[in-house]
């Protein structure tokens, strides 16, 4: 305690300090930096958290085998030798329908002992808490997510239709264990018993099917009973273990709590930018009084120690708070992205405040600390000067300790060195860009100010004079509105763009699991009505097992293409390609070709690296065949019309098996056909795609929601960081405008020269936010959607004013005590 | 041209014939600062010696180099060259922690612009050197006291430049005079033997500034402390023993 009581004088001051404010943008920022990091940490570790507590429930059992071929009771009778528990699911497609309302369910069928491990929860009332029960529905009922109670305008206790067989909707289904990814599926939930899978008429031979058997046991049993099986698994079933099942989801959520670190990145060297200046004033405001106590004898070392401890105090006052502030806006965050959520979240680790913390720390001593710790050296004769001219500590230090800063929480954020690397590089090419264009506007007004009012010219003087700090503010406010622009116009605009670049009467509708027997019937039907349909395609799904006698596996591991070569394809035949197919290399063969050839899709065939005159061998329903690569094709998926990645020239099984899709038009005052069909043909399958944009939009609308909240809180940071820059230029500021006013200049041309530095400030950040924005949402059109440019005439009139508006009344707000002190005042104190 | 100062030791005793020790020497003291890439030479050639209990003006044009001499004899800086003694310590030679150590034990201040810190109150601002001192822990010149006793102390001096009243009131609340009184209080209260005070008047009006000359001698003579005073006011100059005339860093004349 010695200790502490020898630094009581500079406690003293401290204390000081804080009741009059003048820490104040410190600790706010530091706060705001704590609280971004740990709302973006805590919301993301509880995802993730939910997800690895579940992990072996994620499978509903200890390991399961899946496939798109019915589970051979062989199989099943062996997994019991081995004492294993054993239950069955059977995934597919069919439609629910109610009433006049119709939808696509993802129906699951699942024997009495389901789910072997975990529990369902189910509850009377859809979007609601619910109970846990340990066996799926019985005979007859059926348990509907929550979402299909909109969609078909039905309650508890009603009847439905799901393909040719009627259910009791007995329950809403809120959560079941192995379908952690459910939420973000297009196709909602509807569980049935097992025994009701039948009598829905979907299961059909071409049918989209997948069969699981889930197995319960020891873990020597189940090691035993895998050894034995995977031998015989063969092209069409797939041993999953909890592992497997975790990794997919564990790295997504990585990926995207890595976007969202990044962002809150952004956010902590914003404050951390904002801290440097805020503590480098409060060190200037300290110097004479420091001065003064060490001509009183105080020693430099015990003006370090007094500084580091009360640094330590404040970061941990501010770290509490900023971690309890993150708590609460991360259940903002969880509101706004609640359904796509699991209803029941795990607690956050004691490690998602952790990195909030180390965020907090890094901020407060890399870039605090410098200026105030260097008061230490702070001589005593300061006192006797008149002039206030000592640097408190070297700037060239100071930036250097901030960029370290920065990488090392790039580094904590993205645990990437590549991608710290790449970010740093890009943010530092962007800031010098930024704020070359931004020096190089304000030198161009200068020049070009002499033509304006009195009020005018004084005012961009000032913008010029000020130059250093003003290009700071309009770096770092162009950049934060150039974020929200792209976020924006790429939410409304591009997915607008993407719409009306459709043609018109382009197919909104596709139709699948057409059985051979049906097809003419399907045809007729829609000719009845007047429908025009595309043309029929074939489909059956299968899997390309080797390329050259190379492995498929061994090629998709070395491919950097991010397309699915793990899952099933959908195989198809026809004399032609259709009319939105290019061959781009090698020739097309028909129907009148002997030998089985396949035409592959460009950027399938790329992935792969698969050319003209590879053979390929398939696998279709456990029979084996090769065929030629005849040609390469380029696709436009975005015709809406039934495409492939493999065409071959004709069918390759003799015994059929195939079901056919195709897509139509239907204008919505004819969508009551839909309902017609499916009466009549309740085992096909609808996408209606008017409706799948409408959840897509909802989708990157809630997505975007969530981006914009994150940027909310760096435009925070952002607001600190304009206040501190300008509030380093108050004095000097104080001193001018004293001058000027005791020189006989009245407050309303003073009151007008700020306004219009801030506003013109803004004005530029604003024209710089509009160029950033229009190039980014130029690539992301061109290069990433394929979409024509657009210019967003909105973006460049809306921009600057918004510019002006931020900045000028930020700044204003910063600087209004210049009006308010008196001249003698300001001359005798500053 | 002799610039040493040569105690007359008759007048030294008349002063106190007890201390005649002198506790303030320079020899050969010069400095020099950097001004870009050229040396500017602010004070050159000083000798010094200042007996215990004794008051001295040092006196001079704005520029002659006063205050820097008056910043290297307390030991706030180190001069370029020669030697500065307060007591036995030879301060030139120390490092700024060790400086430190032999101002809160030897010196205190009394500063043009007061220098009270705006935060605090009167009392406070008495109590903060206090504080310091007691702080160091051994080499201080009074034992560790509570802070009810520093309370003590510094209410005491408060008394005795008669702002006890005003004790709680913040710089802000306090006039020039009443300001500089609080500094006195300050500066007399950490009961160090020498007093260093810069332009102590140098922010009053006449009147003001002659009540508060007034208060510094009596409080000087009361403490036996030694006075060293930087000043452009002969009025205030003719109140000490020995004046010191400065000009352009050497010392003119010595009466």
């Amino acid at each position: 305690m010695a200790v502490f009581s020898n630094l009581r004088p500079i406690f003293l001051l401290l204390t000081r300090s804080l009741r009059q404010g003048e820490l104040n943008v410190l600790i706010s920022a530091l706060i705001i930096a704590v609280a971004t990091v740990s709302c973006i940490n805590i919301f993301t570790d509880r995802i993730k958290g939910s997800i690895i507590e579940e992990a072996s429930n994620l499978l509903a059992a200890d390991a399961q085998i899946r496939g798109s071929m019915p589970i051979p009771s062989e199989w099943e009778a062996q997994a019991r030798l081995y004492n294993l528990v054993i239950a069955n699911s059977i995934n597919y497609r069919a439609m629910a329908f109610s009433g006049d309302f119709t939808q696509l369910a993802n129906v699951k069928a699942v024997s009495n002992r389901y789910p072997l491990k975990s529990h369902l929860i189910i509850a009377a009332q859809p979007y609601t808490e619910g109970e846990k029960v340990t066996a799926g529905p019985s005979a007859g009922k059926v348990w509907l997510s929550s979402r299909l109670f909109a969609a078909l305008d039905i309650q508890v206790g009603d009847n439905i239709e799901i393909g040719d067989a009627s259910f009791k909707v007995d329950a809403a289904l809120i959560q079941e264990p192995d379908n952690a990814q459910s939420a973000f599926g297009f196709a909602p939930r509807a569980m049935i018993n097992i025994d009701d899978a039948e009598k829905t008429g979907a299961l059909q031979v071409g049918s989209r099917v997948n069969y699981t058997l889930m197995l319960k046991g020891e873990k020597k049993d189940i090691s035993n009973f895998k050894q034995w099986i995977t031998p015989k698994l063969g092209n069409h079933h797939r041993w999953r273990s909890v592992e497997e099942a975790n990794r997919s989801v564990s790295s997504a959520l990585g990926k995207a709590q890595n976007f969202f670190l990044l962002a809150g990145c952004l956010g902590v060297v914003l404050s951390g930018a904002a801290i440097a200046l805020a503590s480098k004033r409060y060190a200037k405001q300290q110097l004479k009084s420091i001065a003064l106590l060490k001509t009183f004898g105080l020693r430099p070392k015990q003006v370090l120690t007094a500084f580091l401890v009360n640094l330590f105090i404040i970061g941990s006052c501010c770290i509490l708070i900023g971690s309890i502030t993150g708590w609460l806006l991360h259940q903002v965050l969880l509101m706004l992205l609640n359904q796509f959520l699991p209803v029941h979240l795990s607690s956050p680790s004691v490690s998602s405040f952790f990195i909030g913390g180390i965020s907090g720390f890094i901020a407060l001593f890399a870039f605090a600390a410098p200026p105030i710790f260097a008061l230490r050296n702070v001589p005593p004769i300061t006192i006797l000067k008149q002039q206030n001219d000592y640097v408190i500590s070297s700037q060239l230090k100071q930036v250097v300790l901030g960029v370290v800063a920065t990488v090392i929480l790039l580094y904590i954020y993205s645990q990437s060195i590549q991608l710290t690397g790449i970010i740093f590089l890009a943010t530092c090419a962007c800031i010098v860009g930024i704020s070359l264009l931004s020096r190089g506007l304000i030198l161009a007004l200068k020049k070009s100010s002499e033509r304006l009012s009195q009020n005018w010219r004084l005012g961009i003087n000032s913008l010029h004079r000020h130059q250093a700090f003003n290009s700071i503010q309009s770096t770092v406010f162009a950049a934060l509105l150039m974020l929200v622009f792209i976020l924006v116009y790429s939410r409304s605009g591009l997915i607008s763009q993407w719409q009306k670049q459709l043609p018109e009467n382009a197919p909104n509708h596709f139709i699948f699991n057409i059985f051979p027997d049906d097809k003419t019937a399907v045809e007729k039907f829609f000719a009845d009505k007047q429908i025009h349909i595309e043309d029929l395609y074939p489909m059956i799904p299968g899997r390309i097992i080797t390329v050259n006698g190379v492995n498929t596996r061994t090629l998709a591991r070395e491919s950097e293409s991010n397309i699915n070569y793990r899952r099933e394809l959908n195989l198809s035949w026809a004399n032609q390609p259709g009319p939105d197919n290019k061959v781009v290399s090698g020739n097309w063969k028909g129907f009148d070709e002997e030998k089985l050839y396949v035409s592959a899709e460009q950027n399938y065939a790329n992935g792969l690296g698969i050319v003209v005159g590879d053979q390929l061998r398939f696998s279709v329903a456990g029979y084996e065949f090769d065929a030629e690569v005849s040609s390469v094709r380029s696709v436009e998926w975005d015709s809406m019309n039934p495409n492939f990645y493999m065409l071959f020239n004709q069918p390759f099984l003799k015994d059929g098996g195939e079901n056919w899709i195709t897509s139509f038009y239907l204008p919505e005052q004819k969508k009551n056909t839909i309902n017609l069909l499916i009466k009549q043909f309740p085992h096909i399958s609808i996408i209606e795609l008017d409706q799948t944009l409408e959840q897509v939009k909802t989708i990157i609308d809630n997505v975007s929601k969530a981006v914009e909240f994150i940027l909310l809180l760096v435009s925070l940071s952002g607001i600190l960081l304009l206040v501190t820059s300008v509030q380093a230029t108050l004095d000097i500021r104080l001193q001018e405008s004293a001058v000027i006013r005791v020189l006989g200049g009245q407050k309303k041309l003073i009151r007008s020269r700020l306004l219009i530095e801030f506003f013109v400030l803004g004005i530029i950040a604003g024209v710089i936010a509009a160029a950033g924005a229009q190039i980014a949402l130029y690539f992301l059109a061109v290069e990433v959607f394929s979409l024509p440019n657009s210019f967003y005439i909105s973006l460049w009139t809306a921009a600057p004013f918004i510019g002006a508006g931020l900045i000028g009344l930020v700044g204003w707000i910063s600087v209004r005590e210049v009006l308010t002190l008196s001249p003698l005042y300001v001359l005798k104190n500053h | 041209m002799n610039n040493t100062l040569n105690i007359d030791p008759v007048n030294a005793r008349l002063i106190d014939n007890v201390n005649v020790s002198p506790i303030i020497k320079a020899h050969d003291l010069g400095h020099t600062v950097s001004l870009g890439q050229n040396q500017l030479s602010i004070l050159k050639d000083i000798n010094f010696e200042i007996n215990r209990g004794e008051s001295v003006a040092i006196l001079g044009p704005s520029g002659a180099g006063k205050s820097t001499l008056l910043g290297l004899l307390a030991g706030l800086d180190t001069p370029s060259e020669g030697e500065v003694y307060l007591g036995d310590e030879r301060v030139s030679h120390l490092d700024e922690e060790q400086r430190a150590d032999v101002r809160a034990r030897l010196v205190a201040f009394v500063f043009q612009n007061f220098q009270l810190l705006p935060s605090l109150n009167a009392l406070e601002n008495v109590m903060l050197p206090l504080e310091v001192q007691n702080a160091q822990i051994g080499g201080s010149k009074t034992a560790k006291k509570s802070t009810v006793e520093l309370r003590k102390v510094a209410t005491d001096y408060l008394e005795r430049v008669g702002l006890l009243d005003r004790q709680l009131h913040r710089p802000n609340e306090l006039s020039g005079g009443e300001q500089q009184r609080v500094a006195i209080a300050r500066a007399f209260a950490c009961q160090s033997p020498i007093i260093f005070a810069d332009e102590p008047t140098g922010n009053l009006d006449s009147a003001t500034g002659e009540a508060i000359s007034n208060l510094l001698f009596d409080l000087n003579s009361a403490n036996n402390t030694t006075l060293v005073l930087v000043t452009h006011s002969h009025a205030l100059a003719e109140k000490c023993a020995r004046r010191v005339n400065m000009d352009s860093g050497f010392i003119s004349e010595i009466n």
